[in-house]
């Protein structure tokens, strides 16, 4: 078995309860080193609680999660998982009184104990990566919405994780500045990044994606090759959720 | 009015001292409020049942009663349990009176700065917190590293505030004997057999204070915007 068909996220059965509200019902998936997920569905359908789980902002109910072999249980180090698996927020959640460098160089200087200097360096070259290396210095609150979820997606590469998951990134977002953040997600993706993505671009999931999963309800209902799903879906409820959207589009 | 200002001389050292007494009961209950204060505020927001119900508890009881009951409380009911504290003259108080009515001060404030700092702490989005731990802080860190410094700058106009109430709600310790700003009014009434002056003295002090420390802050505050604390 190669690099790139180990697979890193095993995620057995798992459910989520709020209370009594069952969000998440039954949910298998395996993610693959190096493959993109994108994980589609109408609103209330548990895709960003699922998404949670993955890092542990939410703790599954029940079920079983096994990251790079190994189960997560109570005596899993959940500090070290969130370092391996990172994230960027529907709301960025850049660190107001940084500035856009220091959110980048702040949790590789304090939790990986890099030198000052070779994080600020690191944090440079993610910057131009992501287009903001001249805004270096500017405040979160100085920039757009767009802009701010680059930095954030520098943030999180800046902990070098071996996975990153997207919270609907671009939902938060003016039209016109979507565009950018997904060029800047499509070549995370080219570099080879383990992605899974909650979103609502259809056209991102189409063109960058290896695997739709289309979740309703707190199932996957769904899942397979983008062009299979988005040409010809098989189920029902996948057929009415991508013709609603599709119409909407238009 | 000018035998307002002749008693404002004459008994001057008097004055003086009760203010210097006032200063200090202020800034130690204010400070110390805040410590008590914050210890609440985390036992509120803790998640830990137990924890959070004796914090509310605390919290409704001694804002449900008055600071007047609270400070004779403190005084009579400490030696009845048989706590005592050392009798000795310190800046011409009576220790014993003193710590009782500094205490009863910090017992009280506690309960208000823990609101403050509990509402300062709340005032900052969820996503804050999940921001700093997705990338492998703990909450501890995270609150410690990104929560609190966000909070101090909403929670630091609101204890001046409170520094401002303690500076006149201390007045009241004058009633267990204490020999603050307050208690000097009723001292020089009996010496120098004029009811009214020293009251009037006393208010302006009373008024100077407030209107210093509120300017003083109020100073603080745009200088520590202007700092760009974003």
């Amino acid at each position: 078995m190669s690099e790139k068909d180990k697979i890193i996220y095993d995620i057995r059965h798992i459910k989520k309860n709020f209370g009594k509200l069952e969000v998440l019902k039954d949910i298998s998936m395996q993610i693959r080193n190096g493959e993109v997920v994108t994980i589609i569905g109408p609103s209330g359908s548990g895709k960003s609680t699922f998404l949670r789980c993955l890092n542990l902002l939410e703790t599954p109910t029940a079920g079983e999660l096994w990251f790079e072999g190994k189960k997560i249980d109570s005596g899993t180090d959940v500090k070290m998982l969130r370092r391996d698996v990172g994230m960027v927020f529907q709301q960025f959640n850049l660190f107001p009184m940084f500035t856009v460098l220091k959110n980048v160089m702040y949790a590789p200087m304090h939790i990986r104990k890099v030198p000052e200097a070779e994080a600020r360096e690191q944090a440079m070259t993610l910057l131009s990566q992501v287009g903001m290396a001249d805004h270096a210095d500017f405040y979160p609150e100085q920039l757009s919405g767009g802009q701010q979820q680059r930095v954030a997606i520098a943030r999180a590469l800046a902990m070098k994780p071996k996975m990153l998951l997207f919270d609907e990134p671009t939902s938060a977002l003016d039209p016109e500045l979507v565009g950018d953040v997904l060029e800047v997600m499509k070549q995370v993706a080219q570099q080879g990044m383990t992605m899974a993505v909650v979103t609502h671009e259809m056209q991102f999931a189409r063109s960058v994606a290896d695997r739709v999963v289309f979740m309703d309800k707190g199932y996957i209902v769904e899942e397979g090759d983008p062009n299979d799903i988005f040409t010809h879906p098989k189920e029902e409820r996948t057929q009415t959720f991508l013709k609603r959207l599709l119409h909407a589009d238009i | 009015m000018d035998v307002v200002i002749d008693t404002a001389v004459k008994y001057n050292d008097i004055f003086m001292s009760g203010i210097k007494v006032t200063i200090v009961i202020s800034i130690m209950s204010c400070f110390f409020g805040l410590l008590l204060g914050t210890i609440l505020a985390f036992m509120k927001i803790s998640g830990v049942k137990v924890l959070q119900a004796i914090a509310t508890a605390y919290v409704e009881i001694i804002r449900g009663t008055p600071i007047l009951v609270q400070i004779s409380l403190v005084f009579f009911g400490l030696p009845f349990l048989g706590i005592h504290f050392p009798s000795f003259q310190i800046m011409g108080v009576d220790f014993e009176r003193l710590s009782a009515g500094i205490l009863a001060l910090i017992i009280n404030s506690g309960a208000y700065e823990c609101e403050i700092v509990r509402s300062g702490i709340q005032s900052i989005s969820k996503g804050q917190l999940e921001g700093a731990m997705s990338l492998g802080f703990s909450k501890w860190e995270s609150m410690v590293r990104i929560i609190i410094p966000q909070a101090i700058k909403n929670i630091l106009p609101v204890i001046g505030n409170e520094f401002v109430t303690l500076i006149k709600e201390s007045s009241q310790v004058s009633v267990i004997g204490m020999a603050d700003l307050m208690y000097t009014a009723t001292t020089i009434q009996g010496i120098s057999f004029q009811p009214f002056p020293p009251l009037v003295i006393v208010a302006v002090y009373y008024f100077i204070l407030t209107f210093a420390v509120s300017n003083v802050l109020r100073a603080l505050e745009w200088k520590f915007k202007i700092k760009a604390v974003r």
